[in-house]
C-alpha cells in the first residue's frame, strides 16, 4: 500500500536522512508509518474532569484503508442508554473532501447523517477533537525541528507544527503544536497543542506502546486539556484486542451494517 | 484637702496623663524619633499593601453558599460574562445588514483573542443553529458558511429568530438589536493571584480582572471600523470594573479634599499651622499604622477598608480638636507652655482614652461577625482608633511643645479667644446651657416625641439594595445598563443546580421534567425572569429538529435511551452549547435564570416563589441548590446587612457596659448611652418614613456614628462630671463644662460636617449618601449631647447629691 511504499522511499533516501534529516522529512516518516489495515479493536474512552469524576464508555471499533482513504465504524457497548448505536466514517485523503458520516440510533431506528465541517470539535465530548482523531495534511503546515530530547527513555524530535493555512487552523483550532517523534519508529509519543478557543493546552502522551503484528499500536494514551497549569478534563483512550489484516466482512462499512448491528 | 477624697480612677488617669505630657514635652525629640521611626515602618508596610476588591473578602472559605458556587464553578466555570447590546438604526435590516454582520464576525473574533481574561464569545456569527435536514440534524454557525449576499443573510434571520433559545438572549424578539456575550474565565470570587494580566505587574486595578477586560472591550468596540454600530456594554465586567475604579479613584480624590477642607477650618479656628496640620497628621499616621497592621496580620485590603479612613478622620481631629482647643485657653491662663500641656492632658486626656476605648471596643466587637471582612475591619479598626489616640498623646504633644515658651502679652488674650471660637461661640454657648435649664423638662419631652417618632419610622424601614443605585446618574453605564435591560435583559442571573445523585442521571427523563417544571414556573416570573437556559432548551430543539421542525415537538424526549442518545448524536454533531448547562459526569445540570437588574428583594421574592412551588411539589429525582453571582450577591446583602446590624448591636453594648464601668455608674452610664442612640434612630427613623431603604452601604454608616457620637458624650459628660465634683452643683457645672468642652465639640463638629458634606461630590451615589447621612449623624449626636443629655442629667442628678463638693485633685496638683 501507499505508506509502505512510502516508508520504503523514505528508507532508500536513508544515508542522507541519517546525517539530518529536515522536520519535514520526519513528519512525512510519520505519516507514512504502517498503522495497520483492517484493524478491530475494543477501545476504552475514560473521560475525567478536573475532580477525577468519571464517564467511561466502551466501544468496538472496525476500520480499513480504501486506497488512501480511510473508513471506520464503530459501535458503542456502554453506557447502556446508548449501546448499539453505530458511528460510521469515510474519512477522504482529500483535503476538500469533507469526512461523510452517519450515526445509528436504536431509540430511533433511524440513521442521521452528521454534517461535520468542525473539526475541532470535541470527539464524543473526549478531549480528542475530530482533528486529533485523523491524519493531517502535511502541506498545511509548517515545521521546525527544535531538537532532540528524549520521551520514556527513548530518543525523540521534538518538532514544532504551525498550520499555515486557513482551512487547517479552522478545522483543528490549533494556534500551534509542538510534538515529539520516536526516531526508532516514527511515532509521536507526546504532543502539546496551544488552543485558541480559551487559550488553553491540550497535552496529549502515549502511555503504552506495544508492536502488535509488527505494527506500533498505542494502546493507551491520554489527552489533557488544561489552563496554565491546572487540568480541566482529560480523556484516557484504551485499545485491546487489537488484531490487524483480518477477515472483515465487505458490507461491514455499510449503513446496512451499521443499523444492524456488531 | 476637702472631704472624702475619692481617688477614682479617673483621678488616676487624670494625673497619669498629666505625666505622659510632661514628659512628652521633655522628650519631643526622642518622641518625633519613635513617631518618624514608626510612620517610616508603617509606610514600609503599607507600601506591601494589597488590595482584594473580590467577593471573596467577603466569605469565609467555609461559608455553604459560597461552596455551592464553587462547585458550580468546578463544574461550568465562570457565570460572569460582559454583556454588549447592539444595534445598526442607520443600516437597513439592523444587526442583520451584511455589512454589519461582517464587522462583527470581525469583532467576535478580535473579543475573543485580544481580550484578556475571556473564555469565548457568542455571537449571531458563532450561534449554533439546530435544524433538521432530511437525513439528520445540521448544527450549523453563521461562520460556518458566511452568507454571500444580504438576501442570503435575510432567509437565514427567520430561522434564528424561530429559535427560542436565541431570541431575548443574542438577538431581540424584533430583529432591531442583537448582542454579544462575552463569557469570562474568571470570577470576582477568585483570588488575586489569577485575576492579574500581568503577573510581574503588580496589583493596580488596570493590571486586574474585571478592570483589564473592560477597559480592552471598551477600547476594541471604539475602533473606527466598527462606526455605525451602536453598542451599549453593560454585564459583570463593566459594572464591577466601574465600581472598583470609581471607589478608588473617586474615593482618594474626595479623601484629599475632605482633609484639605477640615484643614481649612481649622485654620479659620486656631489660625496657626501646628493647629490645621496637627491633625491632619495624626489622622495620616494613624492610617498608615493601621495599613501596617492590616499587611502585618497578612490580610488585604479589602471592600470593607474604605470606610476606615473616614472614622479615623473623625476621631483623630475630634481628639487634636479637644487637645488643642483646651491647650490654647490653659496657655493664655498660665502662660506656660509646658505647664499649659500638663495641663490640657490632666483634662482632656481621660476623655480621650475613654472614647478611644469604648470605639475600639466597639469595633473589636465586630470582629466576632462571620463575615470575615467586616471581622477583619473590626480589628484593624479598633487598632487605628488605639493609634490615633496615642498619637494624640504623644506625636501632637511634641508638635505643641516647640514655641514659645509663654505667649506674647499682648497678643494673648485675642489670641485665646480666637482658639476658643471667639466671643459669639462662648455666648452661644452659655446661651445652650441657659435654655437647657430652662426647657429641660420641654427638651425631655420633645426628645421623648422624637425617640417614639423614629421609633415608629425604623419600624417601616426597608432592608433592600439595588447595586445600580450605588452609581449616580452621571455614571454613563448606568444609563447603559438600564437600556439594555430595556431591551434584552438579564444582566444579573440566578443559577439553580440540580443533582440527579448519580453518573448520567441527568439523562432520566423524570430528572429532566423536575427541571422543565422549575424552569416554567421561572419563566412565569417575567418581571424579574428575562431569560432562562438550560440543557431542558437543547433537547427540545433536537427533539424539533428531528421531527422535520415540528412546533408540537419542542417537548423533552420520552425515554433515556432517546435523550442518551439525541445528546450523543448533538455531540457528535459539533453540537458545544449543552456542556454549558450539565457537568462532565451527566450528574448535574444548571438552569441559569439571567434577571433584571432589580432590588434584592425582587430577587428574594423570585427565590421564595421557586421554593413555594417546590415545597408544595417537591423534586423526588433530583435536589436542588441556588447558586450564581447572583445569588451570591444576594446572600452576601443578605450577611453585611444582618452583620451590621449584630456588629452594631454588639458594639452599643459593648460600649454601654464599659461607660457604665467607666463611671462606676449604670444612671451615668445608660444617660450618656441615651444621646448616642439618637444619631442613628433618628436617622433610621427618617428613612423609614421617608421611604429611603437601607441597604448595605447605608448600614456601615452606623458604626461609624456610634464611633463618633460616642466621642462627644464622653468629652462633655466627663468634663460636666469634673465641673460638677468641684462646684456641687449641676447649673454651674453645664455651663462651665459648655463652655470649654462645648467649644471643642463645635469645631469638631463643623469640621467633620463640612468634610464629610464634600462626599456629596461623588460619583457614587452611595457615597454622597454616605456623606449627607455621615454629616447629619454629627449634627443629630452634636444636638443630643447639647440638649438631650444636660436635661437628663439636670433631671437624674446622677452625679450625686448636689451642694456637696467631691474635690478632685486639681489641676495645680496635677502639675
Amino acid at each position: 500500500m501507499g505508506r509502505a511504499l512510502a516508508l520504503l522511499l523514505l528508507l532508500a533516501a536513508g544515508p542522507a536522512l541519517a546525517v539530518e534529516p529536515t522536520a519535514r522529512q520526519i513528519m512525512e516518516a510519520v505519516d507514512a508509518r504502517d498503522d495497520g489495515d483492517n484493524a478491530t479493536q475494543k477501545m476504552e474512552m475514560i473521560l475525567i474532569d478536573k475532580r477525577g469524576g468519571q464517564r467511561t464508555r466502551h466501544l468496538l471499533s472496525f476500520g480499513r484503508d480504501v486506497g488512501e482513504d480511510e473508513q471506520s465504524i464503530l459501535f458503542f457497548l456502554s453506557p447502556a442508554d446508548v449501546e448499539d448505536t453505530g458511528f460510521l466514517t469515510y474519512d477522504y485523503d482529500d483535503p476538500e473532501r469533507d469526512d461523510d458520516q452517519w450515526l445509528y440510533l436504536p431509540a430511533l431506528n433511524r440513521t442521521k447523517r452528521l454534517a461535520s465541517s468542525d473539526k475541532s470539535g470535541s470527539f464524543m465530548g473526549s478531549d480528542f477533537s475530530y482533528a486529533d482523531m485523523s491524519e493531517r495534511p502535511l502541506d498545511d503546515y509548517r515545521y521546525t525541528l527544535m531538537g532532540e530530547t528524549e520521551v520514556g527513555g527513548q530518543p525523540v524530535w521534538q518538532i514544532e507544527t504551525v498550520p499555515v493555512t486557513e482551512r487547517e487552523k479552522k478545522e483543528t483550532g490549533y494556534e500551534k503544536g509542538v510534538v515529539f517523534v520516536r526516531k526508532d519508529n516514527h511515532v509521536v509519543v507526546r504532543a502539546v497543542y496551544w488552543v485558541k478557543k480559551g487559550k488553553r493546552l491540550k497535552y496529549f502522551e502515549v502511555e503504552s506502546l506495544e508492536q502488535i503484528d509488527g505494527i506500533w499500536v498505542a494502546t493507551e494514551m491520554t489527552m489533557t486539556t488544561k489552563r496554565g497549569k491546572k487540568t480541566l478534563h482529560k480523556t484516557l483512550l484504551r485499545a485491546s484486542e487489537v488484531r490487524f489484516d483480518q477477515e472483515l466482512d465487505a458490507d461491514l462499512f455499510t449503513l446496512r451494517r451499521l443499523e444492524k448491528g456488531p | 484637702m476637702p472631704a472624702s477624697p475619692r481617688r477614682d480612677l479617673v483621678a488616676v488617669l487624670n494625673q497619669a496623663f498629666a505625666a505622659i505630657a510632661g514628659w512628652s514635652f521633655d522628650h519631643r525629640w526622642v518622641v518625633l524619633l519613635v513617631s518618624l521611626g514608626l510612620v517610616a515602618g508603617g509606610m514600609v508596610l503599607a507600601g506591601r499593601a494589597r488590595i482584594d476588591n473580590s467577593y471573596e473578602a467577603y466569605f469565609d472559605p467555609s461559608d455553604r453558599s459560597y461552596l455551592a458556587y464553587e462547585q458550580y464553578r468546578e463544574d461550568f466555570g465562570s457565570d460572569e460574562i460582559s454583556y454588549i447590546l447592539y444595534g445598526a438604526p442607520a443600516s437597513a435590516h439592523g444587526p442583520w445588514n451584511l455589512e454589519v454582520m461582517r464587522k462583527i464576525e470581525r469583532l467576535t473574533t478580535v473579543l475573543e483573542e485580544e481580550v484578556p481574561f475571556v473564555y469565548e464569545v457568542k455571537s449571531l456569527v458563532n450561534a449554533e443553529l439546530l435544524t433538521g435536514v432530511a437525513d439528520g440534524i445540521e448544527i450549523r454557525k453563521l461562520s460556518d458558511d458566511f452568507p454571500e449576499t444580504q438576501e442570503d443573510l435575510l432567509a437565514r434571520r427567520d430561522a434564528y429568530l424561530a429559535k427560542p433559545m436565541l431570541v431575548d438572549g443574542i438577538l431581540s424578539a424584533d430583529a432591531d438589536h442583537a448582542a454579544i456575550i462575552v463569557k469570562m474565565d474568571r470570577s470576582s470570587t477568585d483570588p488575586l493571584e489569577e485575576i492579574r494580566v500581568d503577573p510581574e505587574e503588580g496589583d493596580a486595578l488596570e493590571n486586574l480582572y474585571p478592570q483589564a477586560t473592560d477597559t480592552a472591550i471598551e477600547e476594541i468596540l471604539a475602533r473606527p471600523e466598527y462606526q455605525g454600530i451602536v453598542f451599549d456594554h453593560s454585564g459583570d465586567v463593566p459594572l464591577n470594573a466601574v465600581y472598583n475604579r470609581v471607589i478608588n479613584d473617586d474615593s482618594s480624590t474626595l479623601n484629599l479634599v475632605t482633609s484639605l477642607v477640615i484643614g481649612l477650618l481649622l485654620l479659620l479656628f486656631f489660625r496657626s499651622l501646628v493647629g490645621t496640620l496637627a491633625p491632619l497628621v495624626v489622622v495620616q499616621v494613624s492610617v498608615i499604622l493601621c495599613v501596617g497592621l492590616v499587611v502585618l496580620l497578612g490580610w488585604k485590603l479589602d471592600m470593607s477598608f474604605g470606610r476606615t479612613p473616614t472614622l479615623l478622620t473623625a476621631i483623630g481631629v475630634a481628639h487634636s480638636v479637644h487637645i488643642l482647643s483646651e491647650f490654647r485657653g490653659r496657655f493664655r491662663t498660665v502662660r506656660d507652655r509646658r505647664e499649659a500641656l500638663v495641663q490640657t492632658l490632666y483634662l482632656v486626656g481621660t476623655p480621650c482614652l475613654l472614647t478611644s476605648l469604648t470605639t475600639a471596643a466597639g469595633f473589636a466587637s465586630m470582629s466576632f461577625v462571620p463575615i470575615k471582612s467586616i471581622a477583619h475591619s473590626g480589628v484593624y479598626s479598633a487598632f487605628g482608633v488605639l493609634a490615633a489616640f496615642v498619637m494624640s498623646l504623644t506625636l501632637l504633644m511634641a508638635l505643641l511643645s516647640f514655641g514659645r515658651s509663654a505667649p506674647r502679652a499682648a497678643a494673648s488674650s485675642e489670641t485665646g479667644d480666637t482658639a476658643k471660637g471667639g466671643e459669639p461661640m462662648r455666648r452661644m454657648l452659655v446661651a445652650i446651657a441657659a435654655f437647657d435649664l430652662r426647657h429641660r423638662k420641654a427638651i425631655l419631652v420633645v426628645s421623648a416625641l422624637v425617640f417614639a417618632v423614629s421609633g415608629a419610622g425604623l419600624a417601616r424601614i426597608v432592608v433592600d439594595s439595588n447595586w445600580l443605585n450605588d452609581f449616580s446618574d452621571r455614571i454613563p453605564l448606568k444609563a447603559t445598563t438600564l437600556k439594555v435591560d430595556e431591551v434584552m435583559g438579564g444582566v444579573t442571573n440566578i443559577i439553580y443546580l440540580f443533582d440527579s445523585g448519580e453518573a448520567e442521571g441527568i439523562k432520566e427523563p423524570s430528572v429532566l421534567r423536575e427541571m422543565e417544571r422549575v424552569q416554567e414556573i421561572a419563566d412565569q416570573q417575567d418581571w424579574l425572569v428575562r431569560k432562562s437556559y438550560s440543557i431542558v432548551d437543547i433537547l427540545k430543539d433536537l427533539n424539533q429538529a428531528f421531527h422535520g421542525g415540528d412546533p408540537a415537538w419542542y417537548r423533552l424526549p420520552e425515554t433515556r435511551e432517546l435523550v442518551a442518545q439525541y445528546l450523543l448524536l448533538y455531540e457528535m454533531s459539533g453540537g458545544e452549547q449543552a456542556e454549558e448547562y450539565v457537568s462532565t459526569d451527566y450528574r448535574r445540570a444548571s438552569l441559569e435564570l439571567r434577571l433584571k437588574l432589580a432590588m434584592t428583594s425582587e430577587t428574594a421574592r423570585l427565590v421564595e416563589r421557586i421554593d413555594e412551588t417546590l415545597a408544595n411539589q417537591p423534586l423526588e429525582a433530583s435536589t436542588v441548590s441556588l447558586t450564581g453571582i447572583g445569588a451570591l450577591w444576594l446572600k452576601l446583602i443578605d450577611y453585611i446587612v444582618s452583620s451590621q446590624i449584630q456588629g452594631f448591636l454588639l458594639a452599643f453594648s459593648v460600649i454601654a457596659v464599659m461607660m457604665v464601668a467607666i463611671f462606676r455608674s449604670f444612671g451615668t452610664g445608660m444617660i450618656s448611652m441615651l444621646p448616642n442612640l439618637a444619631p442613628v434612630l433618628l436617622t433610621l427613623g427618617v428613612m423609614g418614613w421617608l421611604g429611603i431603604e437601607l441597604d448595605y452601604s447605608k448600614l456601615s454608616i452606623a458604626a461609624v456614628a456610634i464611633g463618633i457620637a460616642v466621642d462627644d458624650t464622653i468629652h462633655l459628660i466627663s468634663r460636666y462630671r469634673y465641673e460638677f465634683q468641684q462646684r456641687g452643683d449641676y447649673a454651674e457645672a453645664l455651663i462651665a463644662a459648655m463652655q470649654d468642652v462645648g467649644r471643642a465639640l463645635v469645631i469638631t463638629s463643623v469640621a467633620l460636617v463640612c468634610g464629610f458634606l464634600v462626599l456629596v461630590l461623588s460619583v457614587l451615589a452611595s457615597q454622597a449618601l454616605f456623606g449627607i447621612l455621615l454629616a447629619t449623624t454629627i449634627v443629630t449626636a452634636l444636638v443630643a449631647d447639647f440638649l438631650l443629655m444636660p436635661a437628663l442629667v439636670l433631671t437624674l442628678h446622677p452625679f450625686g447629691p448636689e451642694g456637696v463638693r467631691q474635690a478632685s485633685p486639681d489641676l495645680q496638683e496635677a502639675a
